[in-house]
């Protein structure tokens, strides 16, 4: 089947990437870029280098900009996977949604109306099981956002590994960042054919707790 | 105690998302259990129960297929969504078009043993199809459509209890 994935360039939508594409064939991404970096559907950290992860998967990339505003978001995204429909002729969606009712919702309602097939392969999965996949399947991880106390800047740019995993979770943090907690973003992963070597960032911080990894310049190895 | 968990998905891909949450809470449980697809069934005789799982909104081949083995099998049965109308079909409803997608309210009409400890605030449903109450069934929890009602051995779960309401599986077990 030929599937487009919703996709932020983090780890959900990246190891969902991986699953769907088992048997199927992957022939877009399709981003909506929020300018609103509190929506309750998309994440807006990391997406100015969208286009770069979109050359190291070699997978096309649509991308549409958006308000961010609720609720009008959605006709955002709608219209994008229209596009997608007409211009490379999917049949269904893939996402990277794990326990957000509110999001799979209205994903599902939208695929439904565009009488596509929608899959959400990471839906409910076991966080710790989920961890251990990702690492297992040698996903190379950063934070490039985070919107929780006790996060500070220090953990911005910071690897997904299992000494950071164990950190998260002293701090009684989701170690995967499920509640908005932190952004992520895949610089290396089996369903990338060139790894993403990030060469200049900053941080932005809106508050003592919340920012993101700027990314400056990045290069495909 | 074996349990079996029937898929009734076309695409394997949606087997992460409607069979995977069910078989994660089976372990969690240290539960025994074996997973086979709706059209490839053998050898139910070995399971305590079963577990007919749902599928995707889009996904409707298995309304045309003949489940009549569910009116022989005399231990307990839970449909999930499509799961729910599969059994209704083979009681006599008809499946009738109706959609609910996301979190709904719901009624309750009965107290039961199956929705002890459960949360009745919001329920998470998936579907452009739904059934009546068969007959012999008595409704628990209803919205615009009936969402819990069972025989004694026999449940259908409309909605999906493996998001938020894992107690209704758990429930299901002790029978």
């Amino acid at each position: 089947m030929k599937l487009a994935v919703l996709y932020s360039g983090g780890k959900d939508s990246t190891y969902a990437l991986l699953k769907a594409k088992k048997e199927n064939e992957i022939v877009c991404l399709l981003n909506v870029k929020s300018k609103n970096n509190e929506s309750y559907m998309f994440q807006s950290a990391a997406n100015n280098i969208l286009e770069f992860q979109s050359s190291a998967l070699e997978i096309p990339l649509l991308q549409k900009e958006t308000l961010g505003e609720k609720e009008l978001e959605l006709e955002d995204l709608k219209k994008l996977i229209e596009e997608a429909k007409e211009r490379y002729k999917i049949v269904g969606l893939v996402t990277g949604t794990i326990k957000s009712v509110y999001q799979s919702s209205r994903i599902q309602k939208i695929c439904n109306d565009l009488d596509l097939w929608c899959f959400n392969p990471l839906w409910q999965i076991d966080e710790e099981e989920y961890l251990e996949e990702l690492f297992e399947n040698n996903f190379e991880v950063i934070i490039v956002g985070i919107a929780a106390y006790p996060l500070t800047k220090d953990f911005l740019g910071k690897k997904l590994d299992r000494k950071l995993a164990n950190k998260l979770k002293e701090l009684n943090v989701s170690q995967i960042g499920e509640g908005g907690e932190f952004e992520s973003f895949v610089i290396n992963s089996p369903v990338h054919k060139r790894k993403l070597e990030i060469i200049d960032s900053d941080n932005n911080m809106t508050g003592e707790n919340s920012g993101e990894l700027v990314i400056k310049e990045v290069k495909l190895k | 105690m074996k349990i079996l968990l029937i898929s009734t998905c076309k695409h394997k891909l949606h087997e992460e998302e409607f069979v995977k949450p069910i078989v994660q809470i089976l372990k969690k449980e240290k539960k025994e259990f074996e997973i086979q697809h709706y059209t490839k069934l053998s050898n139910l005789e070995e399971y305590s129960h079963i577990i007919i799982c749902g599928t995707a909104l889009k996904d409707n081949a298995y309304i045309k297929y003949n489940f009549d083995w569910i009116k022989e099998f005399k231990k307990p049965i839970l449909g999930i969504c499509a799961g729910s109308q599969i059994i209704a079909k083979v009681f006599d409803e008809k499946i009738l078009d109706g959609q609910e997608i996301g979190a709904v309210q719901v009624k309750k009409i009965k107290e039961d043993k199956i929705i002890e400890n459960i949360n009745l605030n919001e329920i998470y449903c998936l579907h452009n199809k739904y059934s009546r109450v068969p007959k012999g069934f008595n409704l628990i929890l209803k919205t615009t459509h009936p969402q819990l009602f069972r025989n004694y051995n026999v449940i259908c779960c409309l909605f999906h209890p493996e998001v938020r309401n894992e107690n209704i599986i758990l429930n299901f077990l002790n029978i």
